[in-house]
């Protein structure tokens, strides 16, 4: 299991029973780690229909002068989906969780992992 | 308790108005000579219409002919049946068609009342989540085609560029969550090191929607729970 593995595990961990999915995701869109726990949620489709999503946000963000794009979540009525960009934004992370997880603890979790994530991305 | 009175007196398109304004289930009679029609409203619209022959749209349509007639209103009746789906607004308009100009210029005044008030009472509330929003910058209720109907800004904005962006987020977002079969989507925050973005919908119909900026500053628990609770007052506000 490769260092990168091992953190998307640990982040598992802590989510617990209200995990869904998480991937690390080119801009390219497509997921070089990660996966999901679901059948019903495609961990691929995900990455890349989210890439894009990533791509327009920044170009909103730009438009409007709204700063430098740090995460997006999306709420539906099954999950909570964030995405967040590493390092120098050429990639970003996702992670998925049911409606019953703890949106600031998946936040604060995500905080806390992001960066150790972007270092063991290989380079 | 009934509300008595003549169309002479108020006219049938100003009681329709009155009756989806206030929201609540109500019935309202109409009677002229021998015949009557009968018309339900519930959740701000006209939900059903019934007359001796007819059930329906074009039972709003000949009533609204009447010039003359006995109307009775009573308000907590619920609707026994549903059998118009078009929002009241249309079928006023549709019944401008149908009717001699005499009638026109009436119908015109209470639908331009309508529709200059509505986004009059929208922009008090997105004032009004102005101030319980801290580091508030702007609100706005959007079309799905990128149209706004109401805004509030506390700095100098290009809101048809807000609108516009706003709408494109939102549309993929939904694309997106759709293809993925992940469920309806309630709400989408962008954050970036300036700003919080919240979009989300005003209702299940996902045709018109609440956006919101703001700074760093505000407390995000509160952004989600402001524009919940507003998005549902807007959608009230809506004329559907």
């Amino acid at each position: 299991m490769t260092k990168l593995e091992e953190l998307l595990q640990q982040v598992r961990t802590e989510l617990g029973t209200d995990f869904v999915a998480t991937d690390v995701v080119g801009m390219d869109g497509l997921s070089i780690a990660g996966g999901s726990i679901n059948p019903h949620f495609s961990s691929a489709d995900a990455s890349a229909r989210f890439a894009m999503v990533m791509k327009l946000a920044v170009n909103v963000s730009k438009k409007l002068n709204l700063g430098e794009v740090e995460d997006g979540l999306v709420m539906t009525d099954q999950y909570y989906i964030l995405t967040r960009f590493l390092g120098d934004h050429s990639y970003y992370w996702s992670v998925t969780v049911t409606r019953n997880a703890t949106l600031g603890m998946v936040r604060m979790v995500m905080n806390e992992y992001a960066d150790h994530i972007w270092q063991a991305i290989p380079k | 308790m009934a509300t008595t009175g003549r169309l002479s007196e108020m006219s049938l398109p100003t009681l329709v108005q009155l009756a989806c304004q206030g929201g609540n289930p109500c019935k309202l009679s109409v009677r002229r000579d021998d015949q009557e029609v009968v018309l339900y409203f519930d959740g701000f619209n006209l939900v059903h219409a019934m007359s001796d022959e007819l059930t329906g749209e074009e039972v709003v349509y000949r009533a609204l002919a009447w010039e003359d007639g006995e109307f009775s209103l009573e308000t907590g009746v619920t609707t026994p049946d549903r059998s118009i789906e078009t929002p009241w607004s249309v079928l006023l308009m549709e019944a401008l068609h149908r009717l001699d100009e005499t009638r026109w210029d009436q119908l015109q005044t209470v639908i331009a009342e309508e529709e200059s008030d509505m986004p009059e009472n929208m922009k008090e509330i997105l004032k009004e989540l102005s101030q319980q929003v801290p580091g508030f910058v702007t609100a706005a209720v959007v079309g799905m085609d990128g149209l706004g109907i109401a805004d509030y800004a506390v700095a100098k904005l290009d809101m048809e560029a807000v609108d516009a962006q706003m709408t494109l987020l939102l549309k993929l977002v939904d694309t997106s969550v759709n293809r993925l079969k992940a469920g309806a989507v309630e709400d989408y925050l962008l954050t970036t090191d300036k700003a919080y973005l919240l979009v989300r919908f005003l209702s299940d119909r996902k045709d018109y929607y609440l956006g919101i900026i703001a700074d760093r500053n505000t407390n995000l628990g509160s952004l989600r729970l402001n524009s919940r609770l507003y998005a549902e007052r807007l959608a009230k506000a809506m004329p559907y």
